[in-house]
């Protein structure tokens, strides 16, 4: 290892760490009127408010392709899934606005969206 | 004696094209015991990214054109015998991109950078192409937020496939397989 490869990690994982960081902070800032959107090729497919009290288990099937959701005790998580690789049951469950579980193979996400940012917006203009 | 200089050369033309289906075959079969692996749970899509160890051997052994074609080849086949439309895409966009990041380094800082840190700026290239297909195929430019996390990962990553690379070359070197 060389100066330059030192400074080219450190570089990377300064970069990193603060994304990281101001990621959660600007994700754990929006709480208020959160939904779950589950959406297959970036088209909504089905949308819950989410709170803490939700509880709601969804089941996308399509193609013999197949995903189970579950949203309980104030987390989201997909449960089960029949893709290769299993990398969306394995990703943690997500519970802050902007967080997102991916099902590449089958092209579904779901994510936590916030309207309260899009009716800032909105107050603002109307201001 | 013209006819002696003819035939080395094609000797060492085939002993390049050996070489470099050598380095193909070697590359397939590290993507396939990559699909092996399990996936760690707190950065999803996080990889090992063992193919990069020979197209970091391809870069520093042989010529540019010859790395791309070793990078082409283990592309296309690997899709082709192992994977499907969507999988040629996600490792083209960030072989390709790897290729393309640690030929440039290597070229602008030779001498000055080790394996290791041409190998981290492959491993975050390879990151980043396959997130851009990532959020064209599915619609969402929210898979970005997993970037900060792949970037952190891709140095411990990156320093492991630079070590195992520098072995590599130099048993590669060694045997003299190339000249």
């Amino acid at each position: 290892m060389k100066k330059n490869d030192v400074i080219l990690m450190g570089i990377i994982l300064i970069v990193g760490l603060i994304a990281l960081f101001a990621m959660k902070m600007v994700q754990s800032n929006d709480q208020s009127e959160l939904q779950v959107l589950i959406k297959h090729d970036g088209v909504v497919i089905q949308s819950y408010p989410f709170t803490e009290k939700t509880d709601e288990t969804y089941v996308y099937e399509e193609d013999g392709e197949r995903n189970v959701i579950q949203i309980k005790d104030g987390l989201v998580s997909m449960i089960d899934a029949d893709c290769r690789d299993q990398i969306c049951v394995k990703t943690q469950s997500i519970s802050n606005n902007g967080e997102i579980i991916v099902c590449l193979p089958h092209k579904v996400t779901v994510e936590i969206f916030s309207d309260q940012a899009v009716d800032d917006v909105l107050d603002d203009i109307a201001d | 004696m013209n006819e002696n200089t003819k035939s080395k050369k094609t000797a060492s033309k085939t002993r390049m094209l050996v070489f470099i289906s050598v380095l193909v075959a070697q590359g397939m079969i590290l993507s396939f015991i990559e699909s092996m692996l399990p996936i760690p749970f707190f950065a999803p899509g996080a990889k090992l990214g063992l193919a990069n160890i020979i197209t970091l051997a391809a870069i520093y052994i042989l010529t540019f054109k010859q790395a791309t074609a070793v990078v082409l080849l283990r592309v296309i086949l690997t899709a082709t015998t192992f994977g499907s439309l969507s999988s040629f895409l996600y490792s083209f966009s960030g072989g390709v991109l790897s290729l393309l990041v640690m030929a440039a380094i290597l070229k602008v800082f030779k001498g000055e950078i080790s394996l290791m840190g041409v190998s981290v700026a492959g491993a975050v290239a390879h990151n980043m192409g396959q997130l851009f297909v990532a959020a064209i195929m599915i619609h969402n430019v929210l898979i970005f937020t997993y970037l900060p996390i792949l970037l952190i990962v891709a140095v411990p990553t990156g320093i492991f496939v630079g070590a195992v690379a520098k072995i590599l070359i130099g048993y590669l070197e060694r045997v003299n397989f190339i000249r």
